[in-house]
């Protein structure tokens, strides 16, 4: 067996490929044996060791390469080592840029200069930088990112003010920008009512709802739902709020968010007031303030917000809070009348965290306090997150349930799993779910889903099972055809998230 | 030009003189007139941050060993890198966010480190157990395979770690890596650890250390590893082991720490075990 080595010279290569040329010399016919070692005493002294052949000078900086086997084949070998050593590299990135990849948003920009929008979804850890970068290059911003601290949001959100630019998020997953959707969105026709929200599934509720009563969306802006944070002052809805104001396009517009802090909502209101367009508001669950600044009008669902703000574009009377009506409570009442008198619980399993919180909001109305994993002012948090207790209103796109898995309004098994369970649970009377359609949403979204609730409807005693689609019959997902498989299927199809909320809410406080 | 987005806390923002000590694929290091920082690098977002190193994303810019050489020119002026005679590749520095180093320990959970020791060493004893292709049921069968020598009580003679150095395979020799985890265990430790602070103290003793043993790169980050700093993986690493009751997150941080190099993040991960069964009490 002969023995053979190289020894070359200051020569530094990553441990990756040191390690790939090491394995392709073992691999080789006749080498017994390889070593590839940077030549240090330590490394010089355990390869004389493991017979490589004793006396190899070489210096720390030094790359050697030994090999055992037959005469001729550590010849090859260490000649196609020099060649792997010393091949010349791919040149790839040097002149012509049409042929480089877009890998940073300056590359992007110098292909595309009339962009003006960059979407950011990489790690919330590296969002930050991107998000300055695309700043600094005079971009608005949309971040998908989530987990980005407040401090670094609020950083950001600055940078944007002094740069008049728009950041929306981080933690966005909706928006329409120019009828164009970004994220989770849903295909809704062009109009003039424009839309900003601190919250996703608002925002589709909203945008929807519009669509349906038959007027359109100029822009519908997320903001993320951090914005209205104390520390970060709303800046994203302001700048969204004046960008709509300024908009030709646009003739009213809709403000949506969970209760911000009230020093923030003074501020957004204020400003709200001095826009010479009629700006419609829901802060879920606040309520009308007491003070009610002129030309700004509250809704008490996202729902609502869209049908007044449709009202106000139309130069309509603002339609009234709707109040149950006796054709309502006959409703509820004969499908109480389905339940034995063990089954007495709401059981809430949603895709969309907004929906979930107005569910919780419009069933503390009626007195009903709920526990949840995202419990709003009143509800208490669930013991056991996999286990419902009394009325149990659940959000299955939270963190809790999506670490390591896709959210539901992506692949569905969870909430269908969730919902099987609560409908074999003897003690449920009303199984409340949202059904999300758009862009980015589960493509079949009935997969499944049917089977679940033919199981559900089998039960001896089965509760009633109430549904609302979000979405249009223009989206991917038909929502007509949807909302008849569900309806043939004995699911109750309420027209809003809020109208479902309310007719669980009346079933069971009847009982 | 190449905007950097991140920049290692010990990363120089005056102009320095210099050139380029080592250059691969996709990282460029630079040997500085700096005395302060006398070693900086530019890395691939793809590549560990280091404290002394400005990372972007150096995809468009094809291999840099097809741009630049060994001996190069290199140099910073109003916050821009620039190499000569090469124009090719600029780095521009002045948008790059500072990463912070992990807080230090202010209070030590005795069951808490058990358990994340125990499960980072199942985790890591099994990812050995794979890239090796042999059993390695305990952190001995590693030592063994690697060639390691340590000794059985850490306490007593750390400085026995230094015969390792220089010793196994990659750019970063297997025993410097080994040694880089034990020193990063002992200064996570050592705010609240009197025996920590000794083997660092030790470890760190004037003359202890001779570069000359190994590969200048891997000396650079020994040197830095002695005074305390260490790449952004193992320092997550470190801190979440010690700290951390989310057993996803210290999962995490191992996987990233694994992923550093060839073998050099196992190696170092080894380093850390080791060393924190050694130094915590019984």
């Amino acid at each position: 067996m002969a023995t053979q080595h190289k020894v070359f010279k200051n020569l530094y290569q990553d441990s990756v490929s040191l390690m790939q040329i090491s394995s392709r010399l073992d691999k080789m016919e006749g080498i017994q044996g390889a070593s590839v070692v940077m030549g240090t005493e330590a490394n010089l002294a355990r390869i004389a060791d493991a017979g490589f052949g004793e006396g190899i000078v070489a210096k720390p900086n030094d790359l050697v390469i030994a090999v055992q086997g037959d005469a001729e084949a550590c010849e090859q070998a260490i000649t196609a080592a020099e060649e792997a050593l010393t091949a010349k590299p791919d040149d790839s990135g040097t002149g012509d840029s049409a042929a480089q990849p877009l890998t940073s948003f300056a590359l992007g920009l110098e292909q595309h200069p009339e962009a003006n929008l960059a979407l950011i979804s990489v790690p919330g850890e590296y969002a930050t930088a991107e998000a300055i970068k695309a700043l600094n290059l005079g971009m608005n911003v949309m971040m998908f990112s989530d987990n980005v601290s407040i401090a670094d949001e609020r950083v950001i959100k600055l940078l944007a003010v002094e740069k008049n630019l728009m950041v929306m998020g981080p933690d966005c997953g909706t928006a329409i920008v120019n009828g164009v959707p970004l994220g989770f969105a849903n295909v809704v026709r062009r109009g003039a009512i424009g839309v900003v929200a601190a919250s996703g599934t608002g925002l589709q509720e909203a945008t929807c709802r519009i669509h349906q009563l038959g007027e359109g969306v100029s822009q519908a802006l997320g903001t993320g739902g951090h914005d209205l944070h104390q520390d970060v002052g709303g800046l994203s809805m302001l700048h969204g709020l004046q960008a709509l104001a300024d908009d030709s396009q646009t003739d009213v517009i809709v403000l949506i968010s969970k209760p911000p802090a009230q020093a923030i909502a003074d501020k957004i209101l204020a400003r709200a007031a001095a826009i010479a367009k009629p700006v419609v508001v829901n802060f879920l669950g606040q309520g009308s303030p007491n003070v009610n600044p002129e030309g700004v009008f509250f809704a008490d669902s996202l729902a609502r917000s869209a049908e007044v703000a449709v009202a106000l574009y139309r130069k309509q009377p603002v339609p009234e809070a709707r109040q149950s009506s006796e054709s309502d409570k006959h409703q509820a009442a004969g499908l109480a009348s389905r339940l034995n008198p063990q089954q007495r619980y709401i059981r809430g399993v949603f895709a969309g965290g907004t929906f979930c919180y107005e569910a919780q909001i419009i069933a503390s109305g009626y007195g009903i306090q709920a526990f949840s994993n995202t419990p709003s002012k009143g509800n208490s948090p669930l013991a056991d997150l996999w286990h419902s207790q009394g009325h149990t209103i659940i959000d299955l796109g939270d963190d809790d349930f999506t670490q390591g898995r896709p959210h539901p309004m992506i692949d569905p098994t969870l909430r269908n799993q969730r919902l099987l369970q609560e409908a074999q649970d003897p003690q449920t009377a009303v199984l409340l779910f949202d059904l999300v359609l758009g862009y980015g949403a589960s493509e079949q979204p009935l997969t499944d889903l049917l089977t679940v609730i033919e199981q559900a409807q089998q039960q001896t005693a089965p509760p009633v099972m109430i549904a609302h689609v979000c979405g249009t019959d223009a989206d991917p997902q038909s929502r007509q055809q949807i909302q008849q498989a569900l309806t043939d299927a004995g699911v109750q199809l309420a027209d809003s998230n809020a109208d479902a909320a309310h007719l669980a809410a009346r079933i069971v406080s009847g009982l | 030009m190449i905007v950097a987005h991140s920049r290692g806390y010990l990363c120089p923002s005056q102009s320095f003189d210099g050139q380029v000590h080592s250059v691969f694929a996709r990282s460029v290091n630079i040997a500085t007139s700096l005395r302060q920082t006398p070693w900086v690098s530019v890395l691939d977002s793809s590549l560990p941050a280091t404290p002394t190193s400005f990372q972007c994303s150096l995809g468009a810019v094809g291999n840099l060993t097809a741009k630049l050489q060994v001996g190069d020119g290199a140099f910073m002026r109003g916050g821009i890198i620039r190499f000569k005679p090469s124009r090719r590749v600029q780095i521009n520095t002045l948008a790059a966010l500072s990463w912070q180093p992990e807080p230090a320990l202010s209070q030590l959970d005795h069951p808490l480190l058990k358990r994340n020791l125990q499960a980072v060493e199942q985790a890591l004893l099994g990812h050995l157990g794979k890239e090796t292709g042999q059993p390695v049921t305990a952190l001995d069968d590693y030592l063994k395979l690697s060639g390691l020598a340590v000794p059985e009580r850490l306490g007593a003679i750390p400085e026995a770690l230094f015969d390792n150095l220089g010793k196994g395979c990659g750019l970063t020799p297997a025993g410097d890596d080994f040694l880089l985890g034990v020193l990063a265990a002992a200064h996570g430790l050592r705010p609240l650890w009197p025996q920590a602070d000794q083997v660092v103290q030790r470890l760190a003793a004037p003359g202890l250390f001779n570069a000359y043993q190994t590969t200048s790169v891997s000396a650079h980050y020994l040197q830095l590893a002695l005074a305390g700093h260490f790449s952004q993986p193992v320092q997550r690493l470190v801190f979440h082991l010690l700290q951390t009751a989310d057993a996803t997150q210290v999962q995490q941080a191992l996987s990233a720490t694994l992923a550093i190099g060839a073998s050099s993040g196992a190696d170092t991960s080894a380093g850390i075990v080791y060393a924190i069964g050694q130094l915590l009490p019984h």
